[in-house]
């Protein structure tokens, strides 16, 4: 969990997408606290061999200054796929998720779906959404926990 | 619902035939609170578990009974579970309840009493929702809110730590609770240093006569573990250690000598992965044995095991090691955890059966440097041990306990001395109608002799609904107490105390 997002990897979309095909992939980060640090988000597709929510299956990344409420990013022209929404607060600013001791995050987070894991992240699937062929949108949404 | 199915069919097959008709009853019927409010009306006893009518509430200058000595001066503060009921739910486990700090304080022979419920943010979450959001201890709650960490689920509700200027609530899954000490009320979760936010702290820590703070927690999780903290003085965290533990479950108290921490792990295993309450996710595994882990306070590097019978218990006393190394320890000891299955449950809707059975005996452990060990379980009944503070982790010639009065009995009822250099006892029984618990040991000032003090604690009158503090001579106890400070109202049955002079 410690690498979490914690590498902020900017980057454009790893496939270049057909147009035709193509569709927005809205990410909806809720319930942000408060205004303070930033917080990270990112995609992540099904990746063999990396487990979820591993940065290595991560296809974009963004940071954006924390304001509480919800924070709504709308990529454009996403090729079909599914698509996993991971985030956290990096509250106070270390450009990092802070864990205790016994690695549990101490910073909120948030995971599409609102999905939940049982001691530790949910599965991709349980995290992901559909962009349909020749859909014009989907939403990953989820709201963070602190 | 699930778990009361399972409690019938485990009960029953302990239980026999005889039992099947009113365990059927129990299972058919969801409403515990109707339940208990029904069985309440039947047996005064169950006063004890009553929700207080409202969150705070005080009474100044106490009815007292009795000479109250002058010299006793300071705050005895005290914590455990009170709201069993909240939002039309009443929890089915005595140890589910929100918990409800007190302050008696005392001094000039006028006692003062203060109590308040803990706002955890598990409780105003639940309050903004109007509903019991969490499953906890022994309730499951259908259909509640996503589980982030274990605070989420903090009552605060087992025990309270005044260390170096500051006032803990403390529970055992989670944070120990920052409190103010005037408005008793809830401040925010104590880290004890940077990453150990929401790292569990035991509700029993253990002060050196020095105030050296030494304390554990349990973590359980895919690699289930101990977590080991030295605190000097001051507070400051001086060094921690995680221990992996293999099979292991809730652990609730530990012991110290001047050089070990001793850890007695009973064979209750948390089987994760169960959509249930915190207890029923255990599983009682009597062939894995007790396991003894020795620690040393100077390098926590430094382990031992040691292996005993199969038991189970809450609390410890005391612990001491001889010049060869030998350790000597006691603990209030039963054979299974049925205790924290069964008795602890059923009380929740009115059931007292088989309630006194269920509580532990006075045990002695001894572990020998060669690596045997030995355990030596008495007869007498006993749990809520205590001893002076000037002599933890050195060896006690004193231990002061709640004691059954006969085998007959349905609760703790006596306050027991114990001498253990010649196994001598003396003993007070409160008598039909009244439950004592805690009692804490008071030093009097500038005295040398391990027992000149006394001894506080406090007692329910269930025949006249009010409870009181006593204050016993604990060189003399069988004399009754010296004193009681009576208040206009009852209080719920608690767990643990601590008594400091001053305000914290
Ligand atoms: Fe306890």
């Amino acid at each position: 969990m410690k690498t979490l997002l914690s590498i902020l990897c900017l980057s454009t979309w790893f496939i270049a997408a057909a147009p035709t095909l193509a569709g927005d992939l809205v990410l909806e980060v809720k319930g942000v606290r408060s205004s303070e640090g930033d917080v990270y988000a990112g995609v992540h597709i099904p990746t063999p061999g990396v487990k979820f929510p591993a940065e290595e299956g991560s296809v974009h990344t963004f940071k954006t200054p924390a304001r509480a409420g919800t924070i709504t990013v709308v990529f454009k022209d996403v090729p079909p796929g599914e698509y996993a929404l991971t985030a956290f607060h990096d509250e106070d600013g270390s450009g990092e998720m802070n864990v205790n001791a016994l690695g549990i995050p101490t910073e909120g987070y948030a995971f599409g779906n609102d999905a939940t894991g049982f001691m530790g992240a949910p599965k991709f699937e349980d995290a992901a959404v559909t962009l349909a062929e020749g859909a014009q949108s989907v939403t990953a949404s989820g709201s963070m926990m602190y | 619902m699930a778990m009361q199915r399972r409690d019938f069919l485990k009960s029953s097959a302990v239980l026999g035939v005889a039992s099947l008709a009113p365990r059927i009853a129990y299972s058919i019927s969801e409403d515990w609170s109707a339940e208990f409010a029904s069985a309440l009306r039947q047996d005064p006893r169950l006063l004890g578990w009553k929700t207080p009518a409202s969150d705070a509430f005080a009474a100044a200058a106490l009815r007292i009974e009795g000479a109250w000595p002058g010299a006793l001066e300071g705050t005895f503060w005290r914590n455990g579970p009170a709201v069993h009921d909240r939002h039309g739910l009443r929890y089915q486990h005595w140890f589910d309840g929100d918990g409800l700090l007190q302050a008696f304080r005392i001094g000039a022979g006028r006692v003062d009493h203060h109590a308040r419920v803990l706002k955890t943010p598990k409780l105003r979450a639940e309050d903004e929702a109007a509903r019991r959001l969490y499953s906890g201890f022994g309730t499951h709650v259908p259909d509640g809110a996503r589980l982030r960490k274990p605070d989420d689920v903090n009552t605060a509700n087992i025990s309270v730590l005044a260390h170096h200027g500051e006032l803990l609530a403390l529970w055992e899954g989670g944070s120990a609770s920052r409190v103010d000490p005037e408005s008793l009320r809830w401040q925010g979760f104590k880290s004890w240093g940077q990453g150990f936010e929401g790292v569990p702290f035991t509700a029993h820590p253990k002060v050196d006569p020095d105030g050296t703070l030494w304390a554990f927690g349990y973590a359980l999780g895919a690699q289930h573990q101990l977590v080991l903290y030295h605190i000097s003085p001051k507070g400051a965290l001086v060094k921690t250690a995680l221990v992996p533990i293999s099979d292991f479950g809730m652990l609730h108290d530990f012991v110290i000598t001047d050089k070990h921490l001793v850890f007695m792990i009973p064979p209750l295993v948390m089987e994760m992965g169960m959509e249930t309450s915190f207890i029923d996710s255990h599983r009682w595994r009597p062939e894995l044995g007790s396991r003894v882990l020795v620690v040393a306070k100077d390098n926590f590097e430094d382990r031992r095991w040691y292996e005993l019978p199969p038991a189970f218990g809450f609390h410890h006393g005391n612990a001491w090691e001889e010049a060869d190394g030998t350790i000597h320890f006691d603990q209030c000891l039963d054979d299974d955890a049925s205790l924290v299955f069964d008795a602890l449950r059923n009380v929740m809707r009115g059931h007292l059966d088989g309630f006194g059975a269920a509580f532990g005996r006075y045990a002695r452990m001894r572990l020998l440097p060669s690596g045997g060990a030995s355990m030596d379980i008495t007869v007498d009944g006993a749990d809520f041990p205590q001893i002076s503070p000037s002599h933890v982790g050195l060896r006690n010639r004193y231990l002061y306990h709640l004691g059954v009065a006969d085998s007959e009995d349905w609760y703790l009822r006596s306050l027991v001395k114990r001498d253990l250099d010649n196994d001598r006892l003396q003993t007070f029984d409160f008598g039909t109608g009244k439950i004592p618990e805690e009692h804490v040991f008071v030093p009097r000032q500038a005295s040398e002799q391990e027992d000149a003090g006394w001894l506080v604690g406090t007692v329910l009158d269930y025949q006249h609904g009010i409870s009181g503090l006593n204050v016993f001579n604990a060189q003399h106890i069988e004399d009754g107490p010296l004193a009681t400070a009576w208040l206009p109202y009852p209080l719920p049955l608690g767990f643990h105390g601590c008594f400091r002079s001053g305000l914290v």
